[in-house]
């Protein structure tokens, strides 16, 4: 599971108000080489929780993306390489997801989450 | 020309002349040295696949060995044996296996590509020497085909129609033709001494031996090219020898003529090759999905909706709601129980099989791929094994299904192997397990949704329309969801004879038709998934009448197949099983997902069984087939949507519509 795909998830158990961002806890990390492709980071970039991204990367070994982003950085190749890297190139291989307001667990194993759910809480 | 009554048995003799020809200059054409190159779906080129230790070993291997001498080249086969006359190989006589050098190929391929080949064939080819243009007959093989060249390099042409793309093959590269590339190209190596490549010419070396690696079908493709496919009555003339044999004269021996006497040949004895039965030829393309395939543009396409975004009343709304229950709808725990047992638990138990049949991408959804702005973020709703994944190397897709096994088919795309990177376009994609009418992802975040083909697998009106409002909840305002269904209209009418209408169990509609059917899923008994299959399903099924005794009451009329008393054992005969014996067969089944099966909160088992007919293991599934209208009475039903497009293609009702731009 990549970044980009914890930046979409939220848990959906039934009657949960806050349920982005999954917390994550990494048993394994794999780096992983994805093509570099400036143009759909930018264009992907308004789609994002950049916060929640921020934090998952730390999370995952991949500390010091910026707190804020402008326009300007959108254009730097530098900024957009470590982007890219947290979003595509960081997969949690094995661990869980953390409902931040139940403590409810997903496992993650071999790179998929398992995200259904008991009969009581849907 | 001319007819030979007597003399030649009524075979036609024809004599050719030969005029001295100057050498052919070699044709000037660009040769590609990447696959990619050759924008061809399913062609891969993997470079120095094998080391030239390895290449030495595996040469070495096959240079003794039981050479058969065709019109131009030496051919050797392992595993089974290619009948040249028939473009066959019998399924029922095995013969050697492949050497252990190969074998260790086999394995890396199982790898890399996540298919067990059990076929080998080494060609060897003399200077000068090509091969004619062909497609390797549908029937006779599944999944990929792969060829290691070895010791030289060559030039292989992929035509069709009027395309034509040269690819280089080095030495020690691996040919990789799947999907259209191994079903609707034909490949071709000319017969020449020496090629150009990057507009210099390379004289073929001393030989080249190529070592093709295929795995058996023994069943008919149900592929989407049915013009080249043979169990569909396309493609491939009759060979001559073929010919001969249906004319009564005797089979020719290829290897028996050559066969030195002093060496062990064991199993490469001429042998008989069964005509596939009527009986084979009439099963059903096993998975009743052929129509469903990919299909060139629909000419039936017809559309009912212009893309501006009013609402429409469609006329027979009311009716079809009716009729599909949601007035009395079913409980749900019911409803799920349905869905768990003759969906979630069969897709859980057919995965790798029904994946391995699961590759054409239908145009209708390509188009719908392609409207979708670059950075777009997309999920792919009930994704089976990710065959939409890549078709838009610029956008992100989320592919999540119900079914933990399906899920792993398409994360196995996803993970880089021992010797291959993840390819470029899946960097942007991701899959999890997860339940449609549960989505995980964040309310409006994502830019559109495709479901294709998942609807019809849930069990009533009321739960469809929560699946419908499930995907509109998760797109932004002014994303798009594109759904599509199986119809009751199918554009062959015979196949639904063929289907196991479900009546209605609710009491004022008791016993009537409602759309819902069981369709069959058939694993055929010589594929690995079978004896896996048969024996969990045994298990599972004593563990169900043992636990659930009272579970049997609330499902369909006659749905229920409590007794499949067989198991398969290794070499595929039917054999019963004790219950001790079925539990040693689960545990030792290598599929995943067997714990899943047996510890799902229902407990329910697949009702497979053994066909012995069909030679099959034949699981339900459960589908609502829909009417005309039905599918928009639905979307209608949702709030803060409206639709922009519904029409029908191939057999399946698609809609697309849109949730409002702005906010509710």
């Amino acid at each position: 599971m990549k970044l980009l795909t914890h930046n979409m998830l939220s848990c959906h158990i039934k009657g949960v108000q806050n349920g982005f961002p999954f917390k994550i806890d990494p048993v394994k990390v794999q780096e992983v080489d994805a093509d570099y492709d400036p143009d759909f980071l930018r264009h992907i970039f308004p789609r994002l929780e950049w916060k929640a991204l921020c934090e998952a990367a730390a999370t995952m070994g991949a500390p010091g993306l910026p707190e804020e982003v402008t326009e300007e950085m959108l254009q730097d190749d530098e900024f957009l390489r470590s982007f890219h890297h947290a979003l595509l190139e960081l997969v949690l291989e094995e661990g869980a997801l953390i409902c931040p307001e139940t403590g409810r667990q997903f496992p993650v194993h071999k790179g998929v989450p398992n995200l259904l759910l008991n009969e009581d809480e849907n | 020309m001319r007819l030979c009554p007597q003399e030649l048995g009524d075979r036609i003799l024809a004599a050719k002349y030969a005029d001295v020809k100057e050498e052919k200059e070699v044709e000037e054409q660009p040769v590609y040295l990447d696959a990619q190159e050759c924008a061809i779906p399913g062609l891969e080129l993997h470079q120095s696949f094998v080391s030239e230790e390895v290449e030495q070993e595996l040469l070495a291997e096959v240079e003794d060995g039981c050479w058969e001498t065709l019109a131009r080249r030496r051919v050797q086969h392992f595993g089974y044996r290619f009948e040249y006359w028939a473009r066959n190989v019998d399924i029922n006589k095995p013969i050697r296996p492949l050497p252990p050098t190969a074998q260790r190929v086999l394995q890396r391929l199982e790898q890399l590509l996540g298919v067990q080949f059990d076929q080998l064939t080494v060609n060897e080819y003399n200077p000068g020497v090509g091969l004619s243009s062909h497609i390797d007959t549908h029937s006779a093989f599944t999944g990929p085909i792969v060829s290691l060249s070895l010791a030289g390099p060559c030039v292989m042409e992929l035509r069709r129609g009027g395309v034509h793309r040269p690819l280089h093959l080095p030495p020690r590269s691996l040919l990789v033709l799947a999907g259209e590339a191994r079903l609707a190209w034909h490949h071709y190596i000319p017969h020449r001494r020496a090629d150009t490549i990057g507009g210099r010419r390379v004289p073929r070396a001393s030989r080249r031996v190529s070592f093709t690696f295929r795995k058996v079908r023994g069943y008919p493709c149900d592929c989407s090219w049915p013009e080249c496919c043979d169990s569909q009555g396309g493609g491939m003339p009759p060979t001559r020898m073929s010919l001969a044999v249906q004319a009564g004269a005797p089979q020719p021996s290829t290897a028996a003529a050559t066969m030195p006497a002093h060496t062990g040949c064991m199993g490469v004895e001429p042998q008989r090759l069964q005509q596939p039965s009527a009986e084979q030829h009439g099963i059903e393309a096993c998975n009743g999905e052929s129509a469903s395939g990919s299909q060139p543009e629909a000419e039936q396409q017809r559309s009912t909706a212009g893309s501006s975004c009013v609402p429409r009343a469609p006329e027979a709304s009311l009716s079809a709601l009716e009729l599909s229950g949601s007035a009395v709808d079913q409980s749900d725990e019911h409803l799920e129980r349905m869905e768990a047992r003759y969906v979630h638990n069969v897709y859980d138990i057919i995965a790798t099989h029904f994946s391995a049949t699961r590759f054409a991408i239908w145009p209708k959804v390509k188009a719908f791929l392609q409207s979708l702005p670059p950075g777009a973020m997309l999920a792919d709703v009930g994704c089976g094994n990710g065959k939409y994944f890549g078709v838009r190397p610029d956008i992100a897709v989320l592919g999540s299904d119900r079914s933990p096994n399906l899920a792993e088919t398409a994360a196995r795309r996803l993970r880089p192997t021992a010797t291959a990177a993840v390819p470029g376009p899946l960097a942007r994609c991701d899959v999890g397990v997860a339940d449609g009418l549960h989505l995980p992802y964040r309310s409006g975040a994502l830019d559109a949704v495709v479901c294709i083909a998942v609807l019809h697998h849930i069990a009533s009106a009321a739960r469809r329309v929560r699946l419908l409002a499930e995907l509109a909840r998760v797109l932004r305002p002014g994303g798009r969801a594109l759904v599509t269904v199986w119809a009751s209209q199918q554009e062959e009418p015979a196949k639904l004879a063929k289907w196991e209408p479900i009546p209605s169990t609710t009491g004022d509609q008791e016993g009537v038709q409602r759309g819902d059917y069981f369709v069959p899923w058939h694993i055929p008994l010589h594929r690995v998934e079978a004896a896996a299959a048969a024996a969990r399903t045994v298990a599972a099924s004593q563990a169900y009448s043992t636990d659930r005794p009272d579970l049997s009451r609330g499902t369909p009329n006659g749905a229920v197949q409590h007794s499949p008393t067989e198991s398969l054992n290794s070499t595929g005969e039917c054999k019963s099983v004790s219950s001790a014996g079925a539990d040693d067969a689960a545990k030792s089944a290598t599929q995943p997902g067997v714990a899943g099966v047996l510890s799902t909160a229902e407990g329910a088992f697949a009702d497979g069984r053994i066909d012995r007919a069909k030679g099959t293991v034949v699981f339900k599934r459960y589908y609502h087939l829909f009417d005309e209208h039905e599918l928009d009475s639905l979307v209608l039903q949702v709030p803060g949507v409206c639709i922009t497009d519904s029409f029908y293609d191939k057999s399946n009702w698609c809609v697309v519509y849109q949730k409002a731009p702005q906010t509710l």
